[in-house]
């Protein structure tokens, strides 16, 4: 099944008009502007999109990665890394931690765009700055349901989340 | 998530890259030649933006703006901090209200609204004349946008930036001693190139 909010990371024009960008700060910003990440914001916070659904996507792309070769859909993930930076979930966590710790060159604008989503991340949550995993300086962000109340803690997580259901539980939703 | 990535290990290939004061620059050398979908991807770009540009080298690995102009096009500088190390301890200065850029002098794109965090860098390639005979000479720049894309020459001000929403300023550094402009600004040659 294909999900339009995702699929259109994978177009031409979205890489085309967001390709040109030399440095992943700037990248960053540009994409928190674009459409497609807008898109891919509120459909994730009304419900419509789920993230095992983001999960299923990113591994289809990444069964396109081969060694050596630039991949073909590097800014697809930028764009999920951006549009999931303030989201308090542990799937959020767990897609923007291990894509940052990767130095893989085929995917080196996803990276850099994931840590620069870290940071921003970091400086929402006021948290600790850094720690060393891998070898890198990440910034480090704690567990949004240990920073207080204002942070709500819920039971779904992307592991048991299903299709969008009438809940009483809350969904998932931004910070900050 | 990422598992296939993270089999594939530390894949990025490192030059010794050093500043005049020798601090290291962090880089990697893109992959070369680019894969057709990159290819796809910067004929896109150049087509929706690059109207008026003139190619002079079709899309190619290895290097990005800064490698292209730092780093004599053998890799690719990512960050825009490793950017300013660069001008700052290479002895590059800014040119002044009124001075005139030269071949060979740097264009530096910065975002106004990012305090100016450099956006992009370009080589000086040409002045050309203005629109009028007392108008101000336009600089041509080659740039090469990204790591794969291919190198373009453009007037200095149609970049796809500003055609995106960033609030650009562009700003002239040089390796050249203050006062060197007016020796070299000669008012009988309209045209100069980069030797």
């Amino acid at each position: 099944m294909t999900i339009p909010v995702l699929e259109q990371l994978k177009s031409d024009e979205f890489q085309a008009k967001t390709g040109f960008v030399a440095t992943a700060p700037a990248l960053r910003r540009l994409l928190l502007r674009t459409p497609e990440v807008r898109a891919l914001r509120q459909a994730l916070i009304s419900g419509a999109l789920t993230e095992r659904r983001i999960q299923a996507f990113v591994r289809s792309l990444l069964s396109t990665l081969r060694s050596g070769v630039p991949m073909q859909h590097d800014l697809a993930l930028a764009a999920l890394a951006v549009a999931l930076e303030k989201r308090g979930t542990a799937f959020a966590g767990e897609y923007l931690h291990t894509l940052a710790s990767l130095q893989a060159a085929e995917m080196s604008m996803s990276i850099r765009v994931a840590r620069e989503s870290l940071k921003s991340r970091t400086s929402l949550s006021g948290t600790e700055r850094t720690f060393i995993r891998a070898g890198i300086v990440m910034p480090k962000t704690f567990p949004y349901e240990q920073l207080g109340e204002r942070f709500f803690s819920t039971s779904r997580t992307f592991q048991d989340a299903t299709e969008p259901t009438v809940s009483l539980n809350p969904l998932p939703r931004e910070v900050g | 998530m990422f598992e296939e990535a993270q089999l594939l290990g530390n894949t990025e290939r490192k030059i010794i890259l050093q500043t005049r004061l020798g601090n290291t620059i962090q880089n990697y050398v893109e992959v070369d030649p680019p894969p057709p979908h990159s290819c796809r991807i910067y004929r896109l770009f150049a087509n929706k933006y690059g109207g008026n540009w003139r190619e002079r080298k079709p899309p190619t690995g290895t290097y990005n703006c800064a490698g292209h102009v730092w780093a004599c096009r053998r890799t690719t500088i990512l960050d825009p901090a490793e950017w300013t190390k660069i001008l700052e301890d290479d002895g590059y200065r800014q040119l002044a209200d009124g001075e005139s850029p030269w071949p060979g002098d740097i264009a530096i794109y910065v975002d106004r609204d990012k305090d100016d965090e450099i956006l992009h860098v370009g080589r000086v390639y040409k002045m050309i004349d203005g629109l009028q005979p007392s108008s101000l000479r336009i600089p041509l720049v080659m740039s090469k946008w990204n790591s794969t894309s291919g190198e373009s020459v453009h007037q200095v001000h149609d970049d796809p930036y500003r055609k995106e929403g960033f609030n650009v300023r562009v700003k002239f550094y040089t390796d050249r001693p203050i006062g060197a402009a007016n020796h070299y600004d000669d008012p009988g040659s309209r045209t100069i190139e980069v030797g």
